[in-house]
């Protein structure tokens, strides 16, 4: 459907949609209202009506009344009717004539007696005759006005039928009382306010009831009047009248076969319905006249709205048709075509939207043209280029095939263990040395198995916490001794590492071990530790020996040396002289062995008598190692300088006799020279280095190792004396204290001993 | 007054289990000029007994000088001379430690334990006789001893 037909439906059904449902509702709520006014209206007629019969019926009834209770007429009419008496019989006639004489509406007056007997009347032919049955009072003592009859001259007159009682209590008949009811029927012919349907109905019912005599001229039939009979139906008001609990329906019908509205009365003095009606199509004149109007008048709105509709529609898409013609046409090619809308509304815009869109579009074209062009050369690069890279890559992947197969030939051969763990601890690679550790006959074995799975037991759960410690943690273990349990061979000790593996997203997903056998190793450490244990021991039982053993020596040595030496003391040059000789050698002897035990019992105590580290000013040790060989210092006039020394942690009588040792030998070995020596101290190393240098008879290449072990003598006992301990203990000491000694010489010219001292943190 | 105007020779109690030394110093003392009386005890305890003149030392007469050696049998010479100096009758009585040791604890523990020197017994004899004669020099000579008691 076309956006112009569109529109203009959408502009008929908003505009009339309302228009119509607002027109029925007032037409409908119109068309009420007359209906409520009109039944208003025909009310107030009929209760104006209602009380105009009933004021007049009652004016006659007080007529009668007042007549009837006359004193006078009955008293007359008691004498005439009980005593027979004549004049006063014609007192009532004349009573009965006066009365009518002075009324307009009377007509006529008897007195019935209770047999039925006319027995006064103002129409004397009357007198005498029996009243006809249909004639006589319906009730004894009632008034009733229900008789309405046309007379010989066609007069309408009205019957009431009055008691009377003498005394209140002695019957006499009845008063008949002959009215014309000219009155009655000129209240029924005012129809002011009914329109010109309206009508005034007023009927009694006939004796079978089934239909109803008009008691009064209608606007249609005026001669109505107890000539026409009406047969009550249910939608008659008549009979809604007379039985209003018989008849629910409003819509009623009337004697003419229309559809009238009304309102109805029961005349209740005398039994009597009115009615007040109009027509129904009357009282919806208005209505009718109102729903024509609107009906006009949506028309005309129609038909305005149509044209409103069709002329926006099309001001709305002869645009767009231009557009979409225009668009049509670039689309076949003509960019540069134009759309050219004058106008400051949406559609402008949208025009103005288009050409500069269609000019967008006509740049993008060449854009797009360019930028082809550029790709297809940049693509052209490309692919030279991607040609070039997958010919790297296929070299770069055959080098790393050769790589991997020279890693796997490794990992294979090395000879320690080698594994690779998933997360949970299963194998995922494991080389042929870690196969072996674990005493499987191939790798296959292990792969996708956990160390428990292969051999169940401590080692194996160690093994598990080691992985998730690593695995969680990503902490590596690194040099871990644990223990490889193979079963059927003994136990591994294995040094282990193992570092977490993780993916690009640096998770963790496995680990690395790389584990090695240290059995061996582990064994001659273990030897190694004994045998230290055992040197130690040995060693300190041999000082302890040494120790023990020089002291008690001493004793029977004193003992030896102390008796030759008195027996010299005592016997020299009284024996012979072979005697004294041999006293000389055993003398001799016995003093040096006595130096002997002196000096081995100073070197055994380097180690198990030595005292306290403590702080020591070197030059103070020197001075007193000087001083305890001053004897020999002043008898070779040796000369020694000293630089300035530093003071450091050592025990100070070692460090004494160190130096005194060194100087003694530097004396000792002076040869012909007056001796020269010099201490020096350096810094080296984190310690000290110290020298002693001379100007003596040097020392042979060979010898420089030798002359620190204990008892080793390079010279006779007759050229320099000597225990062949002085070095040795000088070494002791120097070892004792963590440095090391060493000599340099030149033989001849001098001797040059270093040794070094920490420095220890006083 | 000294002891060599008195006329009296002077008493010294050499306590000493080894019977060459006992020898030398006899014969070191013999070398001397004064006149000296050289009881000996063979250990601390015989040494004991004849100090507090104990059957068969009733006759003991209380030496004016003690040599006491420290390593002996029985008794040795440290009790010896903790017993001498606790007791008052004798811990007058100068006490000369004369032994072998030169062991710094030996030394320290003579000297609490009051002895009034101590001396180490040199190898050669020379310089034994040295000692010995230094000893007699200046006890008898350059010290003052305390006076004897009259005896019992």
């Amino acid at each position: 459907m076309k956006i112009s037909h569109k529109l203009t439906l959408i502009f008929l059904g908003l505009a009339l949609g309302p228009l119509v449902l607002g027109s029925i509702l007032t037409y409908i709520d119109a068309r009420d209202a007359f209906i409520r006014q009109t039944r208003t209206r025909l009310d107030t007629v009929a209760a104006l009506e209602e009380h105009g019969i009933e004021k007049l019926l009652q004016e006659y009834t007080e007529q009668a009344q007042q007549l009837a209770n006359n004193p006078a007429l009955l008293e007359n009419l008691n004498w005439m009717l009980y005593l027979g008496d004549v004049e006063a019989a014609e007192k009532v006639a004349f009573m009965l004539e006066e009365v009518v004489a002075v009324s307009d509406e009377l007509v006529a007056l008897e007195i019935i007696s209770p047999e039925g007997k006319v027995v006064a009347s103002t129409r004397p032919e009357r007198v005498g005759s029996m009243v006809e049955e249909k004639q006589k009072p319906l009730d004894e003592g009632m008034l009733h006005i229900d008789r309405l009859y046309r007379d010989q001259d066609r007069r309408l007159l009205i019957q009431f039928d009055e008691p009377l009682y003498y005394n209140l209590e002695r019957p006499l008949g009845s008063l008949k009382l002959l009215m014309q009811a000219d009155d009655l029927q000129a209240l029924t012919d005012d129809y002011s306010g009914l329109g010109v349907t309206g009508e005034i109905l007023l009927a009694r019912r006939t004796p079978d009831h089934s239909s109803a005599e008009l008691l009064a001229p209608t606007r249609f039939d005026p001669d109505a009047t107890l000539n026409r009979t009406i047969h009550l139906t249910s939608s008659s008001p008549l009979m809604f009248a007379f039985d209003p609990d018989t008849i629910q329906n409003s819509d009623w019908t009337d004697y003419r076969g229309k559809r009238v509205l009304a309102s109805t009365r029961l005349i209740r003095s005398a039994g009597w319905a009115l009615v007040v009606k109009i027509d129904r199509d009357e009282a919806l004149n208005e209505a009718k006249m109102l729903a024509n109007g609107m009906m006009q008048i949506f028309i005309l709105v129609s038909l305005c709205t149509l044209l409103v509709a069709l002329a926006v529609s099309r001001s709305l898409t002869l645009p767009l048709i231009r557009l979409t013609q225009t668009a049509h046409r670039i689309a076949s090619g003509e960019t540069n075509l134009r759309v050219n809308i004058d106008s400051a509304n949406e559609i402008g815009s949208l025009a103005d939207s288009f050409n500069i869109m269609a000019q967008t579009l006509t740049e993008y074209g060449e854009e797009l043209e360019r930028r082809v062009q550029q790709r297809t050369e940049q693509l052209r690069k490309a692919n030279t280029a991607l040609r070039q890279e997958v010919r790297q890559r296929l070299r770069a992947a055959r080098i790393l095939s050769d790589e991997r197969n020279r890693l796997r030939t490794l990992i294979e051969n090395l000879p320690c263990g080698i594994v690779v763990k998933d997360r949970n601890s299963r194998y995922n690679l494991i080389n042929r040395s870690q196969m072996h550790l674990l005493g499987l006959e191939s790798t296959r074995q292990a792969l996708g198995r956990t160390a428990m799975d292969l051999h169940p037991g401590e080692a194996a759960k160690v093994a598990l916490e080691d992985d998730e410690r690593v695995m969680s943690t990503g902490e590596p273990l690194i040099n871990v001794e644990r223990i490889q349990v193979n079963p059927g061979m003994h136990n591994h000790h294995t040094l282990i590492t193992k570092a977490p593996l993780r993916n690009k997203d640096n998770e963790i997903v496995g680990l690395v071990g790389i584990i090695y056998d240290i059995t061996e190793r582990k064994q001659i450490e273990q030897r190694l530790i004994q045998t230290a244990e055992e040197l130690q021991r040995s060693n300190a039982e041999l000082e302890q020996f040494a120790y023990i053993a020089s002291h008690d020596l001493q004793e029977p040595l004193r003992m030896m040396t102390s008796f030759i030496q008195l027996l010299q003391r005592r016997y020299h040059g009284k024996l012979d002289a072979e005697a004294d000789e041999y006293i000389t050698f055993a003398v001799d002897g016995a003093i040096r062995m006595q130096r002997l035990i002196n000096d081995l019992l100073a070197y055994s105590r380097v180690g198990t008598r030595g005292g306290e580290f403590e702080s020591v000013d070197c030059g103070q040790i020197v001075q007193a190692a000087m001083d305890n060989l001053h004897l020999a210092i002043e008898e070779s006039q040796a000369r020694i300088e000293l630089d300035s020394l530093p003071t450091l942690l050592a025990d100070p009588s070692q460090l004494t006799q160190l130096f005194q040792n060194l100087l003694a030998n530097a004396i000792k070995f002076r040869g012909e020279n007056t001796p020269e020596i010099r201490i020096e101290a350096s810094e080296s190393g984190g310690g000290w280095r110290f020298c002693v240098r001379d100007n003596g008879i040097g020392i042979a290449l060979d010898a420089r190792e030798r002359i620190f072990q204990i008892f080793q003598r390079l010279h006779s006992r007759e050229e320099y004396e000597g225990t062949g301990i002085g070095l040795a203990l000088c070494q002791r000491i120097v070892l004792r204290h963590g440095g090391r000694i060493w000599v340099e010489s030149e033989p001849g010219k001098g001797s040059a001993f270093f040794f070094t001292l920490p420095v220890n943190t006083v | 007054m000294s002891a060599a105007k008195r006329g009296n020779p002077l008493i010294i109690l050499l306590v000493e289990d080894n019977p060459a030394d006992v020898r030398l110093t006899q014969e070191a003392l013999r070398e001397g000029k004064m006149a000296i009386d050289l009881l000996v005890a063979k250990d601390g305890r015989q040494a004991m007994d004849m100090l507090r003149r104990k059957p068969p030392f009733s006759e003991m007469p209380r030496p004016d000088i003690i040599l006491l050696d420290l390593n002996m049998p029985k008794m040795d010479g440290r009790e010896a001379l903790a017993q001498i100096k606790r007791d008052p009758a004798l811990k007058a009585i100068p006490v000369v430690v004369l032994t072998t040791s030169k062991a710094e604890e030996d030394i320290l523990r003579s000297y609490n334990l009051h002895c009034n020197c101590y001396i180490t017994k040199p190898v050669e004899f020379d310089q034994f006789m040295h000692i010995v004669r230094s000893i007699e020099d200046f006890w008898f000579s350059i010290v003052k001893l305390p006076p004897k008691p009259d005896p019992v």
